[in-house]
């Protein structure tokens, strides 16, 4: 296995066990000859002097202040802890208001992989879908008639005011939807004289919705519409997933064209094998690398976008410590080189690791 | 021809993004006017949505108007109908307007109910209560008899101002037997929508809602005139830096190849080009804009000469270089990386091919054949992503202008978007938008005519 996958791999691991790793309620509770797991429910608990219970690894939680060892106390000061026990040092400092900044690293962890996978799955699939059609369209496949595009505009306003104002039954709203869609197909089955057989490429449309896209920085878009929106992280996943698919779909889109004009793609053709057979036997394998490279790299921008929204103070709520957040709070105060330091590496070498992973994926398309 | 074209799509699409804003606006959760209210004398907290003066300032900022006016369908009701704040009208209207397929007159009624009231979308409590009263008689019954049994026991007693007397003369004069209405698709524009008003305030009137900032009050131009120039000199500068810096690391680090530190600097390199800017900027804070370090440069962009008066001179710029550094280096360092390491493998590849033997076999040094002519076609291959590299840069600056408090663009972004300021967040996504898409079709002519790399299909068939 490559380091790249290693690291991932580690703080994937942190990610899962997070509430396990680093918690202020106790793992295992035995009082009274009865067995509790505090972490797992949110109810209130007891704990008498001569109670047997486990606590977390870390026994901290992210966000919640220890108050005798506020103000930024380095790694290295005396601090005020409540057993001389080893677990119980605030091993990498805390922050003003005394959180534990090794827990906040391990929320950070599980906020940053959690957000990073989620939307460069979903920019995944937008560009894998928008790159293979508008590739497949130079074939043959997929043309806009001139007829489909005159039905295009009133189809879509129709569909447009069905989602957002009819409030009518979500059977009838579906149903409705479907019949549009089938009416769009059944127009561009209908054959005029070639006079007026004007064909429209998906795939100009395609690339002039990727220059669209991309001619607004990521960072821009999202704290301006974070801004507007309730913050929350299923609306920052969406965002980060909206505005992440354009480089996949041009980089798709060139693969998928490179591996047209291959001889294996013209033989498994003139073969007769069937569309499925062709895209999975030929096809699919083909592209296996680059997709892997190009989520990797998708991740990775994710991720570092996730961070840098924390740090303006635009990306999850306020109780929510993230790397970014720790960052932020690491620059308020001159002296509090933990903050900044710990944080930021775990960023960079997560970053690291992924971008090694797009490297090996594909040596063309992220080679330096 | 091809490029006019292009232009032509940037400008469209320059409408698509601002018209994409005003979208965004419909579903905004927060309050709206955060921006006008915060320097007047209304109180935050006593601004409630029945409050008569927050009514009428929502309504002089034209924030009940739709963000847009088409629809192509009798199912699809009015807009306006989005904005009918209690739940109980609202299935009123949307019942008759479903029952009797005519979107359009229920929308009349709906107009009228709103003149009545100082112009607002907003009942008084009052006369909702009278509304609701009658509109649950109707919801109940669902039949035309009882519209009629209700319009002669109530028109009598009402008041011919009253507003259920217009609803119900309104309402009478509908023909509830024609639901087939619904079915047939009519298409009506209104004008009176935001996305006019703000057109109408860009071209024509510069007094408008939508052509002043809403936080300040100021004409926008003022407020993105120094903010703009702040931006431009430091993207240019940091252009300037990656460019020269790139060029020499890269150069000297070819020339010393065979050396065992090159490769490690090359490693450590692909790992520092994953460091994300803003950790570098803490980190140079914290070492050299430090009381309690090393306090040798200037951390905060707010003290620097430059921004004492009102224009920027050339005397202020230079005496403000000190503010500079760290910002740029900054900005400028991952940039630097990426283009180090895409040089070096560019002139790997040029070093190769045979006028580099030639020239060595004139007998002229490797610094002279690299500087004078392998560079230049490397140059060539990278060129690309100088220009993708502007907006990478525009999204750095928004990081890196908050870290060193620069009052950029970038600055400028987050505070209207916290404080919600409309028409600056609109003019600063329609003028990027802007500046992003002809970059790119600059990309495209310098391919074509200056690299030389890339010929159109008509050069391709000649």
């Amino acid at each position: 296995m490559k380091w790249g996958f290693k690291i991932i791999l580690f703080f994937m691991i942190i990610a899962i066990l997070a509430p396990l790793l680093s918690n202020n309620r106790p793992l295992i509770l035995i009082s009274n000859a009865q067995i509790t797991f505090p972490v797992f429910n949110e109810g209130s608990y007891t704990i008498g002097e001569k109670d047997f219970k486990i606590m977390p690894l870390i026994p901290y939680r992210a966000g919640v202040s220890d108050f005798d060892n506020a103000d930024y106390k380095s790694p290295f000061d005396t601090q005020k802890v409540k057993s001389n026990s080893f677990f119980y040092r605030h091993w990498l400092g805390t922050t003003l208001r005394g959180c534990d900044v090794l827990a906040g690293i391990i929320s950070g962890a599980r906020y940053a992989l959690i957000v990073g996978f989620c939307s460069a799955l979903i920019s995944l699939i937008i560009g894998l879908l928008l790159g293979a059609g508008s590739a497949f369209s130079s074939v043959g496949w997929m043309r806009i008639t001139f007829m489909q595009l005159l039905a295009l505009i009133p189809l879509l306003l129709f569909d447009f005011n069905l989602i957002l104002n009819v409030e009518s039954s979500s059977f009838l709203r579906i149903m409705l939807i479907v019949i549009s869609v089938y009416l769009f197909v059944l127009i561009g089955r209908i054959k005029l004289k070639s006079a007026y057989e004007i064909k429209l490429n998906f795939e100009k449309i395609e690339s002039q919705l990727t220059i669209l896209f991309s001619s607004i920085p990521r960072l821009f878009f999202v704290v301006a519409v974070m801004g507007i929106f309730h913050q929350g992280i299923i609306s920052l996943i969406l965002l980060l997933g909206i505005t992440g698919w354009m480089e996949i779909a041009r980089v798709v889109r060139a693969e998928i064209h490179k591996i047209q004009t291959m001889d294996y793609y013209a033989a498994a053709k003139l073969s007769g094998a069937s569309w499925m057979r062709i895209t999975m036997n030929q096809l699919f394998p083909n592209l296996k690398p680059l997709l892997i490279a190009v989520f990797a790299f998708s991740f990775a921008g994710a991720i570092l976008s996730e961070a840098s929204l924390s740090f303006l103070g635009f990306g999850l709520a306020t109780d929510q410590v993230t790397w970014g957040s720790l960052i932020l709070e690491g620059k308020e105060s001159f002296n509090a080189w933990w903050l900044i330091v710990f944080p930021g590496i775990c960023l960079s070498s997560c970053l690291a690791a992924l971008f090694s992973i797009a490297r090996k994926g594909d040596n063309d398309v992220y080679s330096l | 021809m091809r490029f006019i074209g292009k232009i032509v799509l940037v400008i469209a699409s320059f409408f698509i993004v601002v018209g994409f804003s005003f979208l965004l606006l419909r579903y905004q959760s927060n309050r709206p006017l955060q921006a006008v209210t915060a320097n007047s004398n209304f109180s935050q907290n006593a601004l409630s949505v029945y409050d008569s003066n927050y009514v009428s300032l929502y309504h002089q900022y034209g924030l009940d108007l739709p963000p847009f006016y088409f629809s192509i369908s009798n199912l699809a009701l009015p807009d306006s109908f989005k904005y009918f704040p209690a739940s109980d009208e609202k299935v009123f209207l949307i019942y008759w307007s479903n029952k009797t397929g005519n979107a359009k007159d229920i929308h009349n009624v709906y107009q009228s109910l709103c003149a009545f009231h100082n112009e607002s979308w907003i009942l008084p409590p009052s006369q909702v209560l009278n509304l609701q009263r009658y509109a649950n008689q109707i919801i109940a019954s669902k039949n035309i008899d009882t519209v009629n049994f209700y319009y002669a026991k109530y028109i009598s007693l009402l008041p011919s101002e009253s507003i259920t007397f217009t609803v119900l003369n309104g309402l009478k004069q509908i023909n509830v037997n024609a639901a087939w209405k619904q079915w047939v698709p009519i298409f009506h524009i209104n004008t009176n929508n935001q996305f006019a008003l703000w057109f109408n305030d860009l071209l024509t009137n510069r007094s408008g809602i939508y052509s002043r900032s809403w936080m300040s009050k100021t004409s926008i131009g003022k407020v993105l005139k120094k903010p703009m120039l702040i931006t431009v000199i430091i993207t240019i500068f940091t252009m300037l830096c990656i460019v020269f810096v790139s060029i020499v690391f890269s150069a000297e680090l070819f020339l010393n190849k065979e050396k065992r530190w090159v490769s490690y600097l090359q490693s450590i390199l692909h790992f520092l080009y994953s460091v994300p800017s803003f950790f570098i900027g803490a980190i140079l804070i914290f070492l050299f804009a430090n009381p309690y370090q090393l306090q040798i440069l200037p951390a905060n962009f707010s003290f620097a000469p430059l921004l004492e008066n009102d224009s920027i001179t050339f005397i202020s710029l230079l005496k403000s270089w000190m503010y500079f550094i760290l910002p740029i280096f900054t900005l400028s360092f991952g940039a630097i990386v990426f283009f180090t390491l895409m040089l070096f493998r560019s002139f790997e590849e040029e070093y190769s091919k045979t006028y580099v033997l030639s020239a060595k076999m004139m007998g002229q040094s490797n610094r002279t054949i690299i500087y004078k002519h392998v560079l230049k076609n490397a140059i060539y291959s990278s060129s690309t992503f100088l220009f993708l590299l502007f907006p990478a840069l525009l999204s750095g600056a928004v990081v890196v202008e908050q870290m060193f408090s620069i009052s950029g663009i970038g600055n400028l972004l987050i505070t209207a978007a916290r404080n919600q300021d409309i028409p600056v967040l609109i003019t600063l996504f329609g003028i990027i938008g802007l500046v992003i898409s002809l970059s790119f079709i600059m990309l495209d002519y310098f391919q074509q005519k200056i690299a030389g790399r890339l010929l159109t299909n008509k050069e391709v068939k000649e």
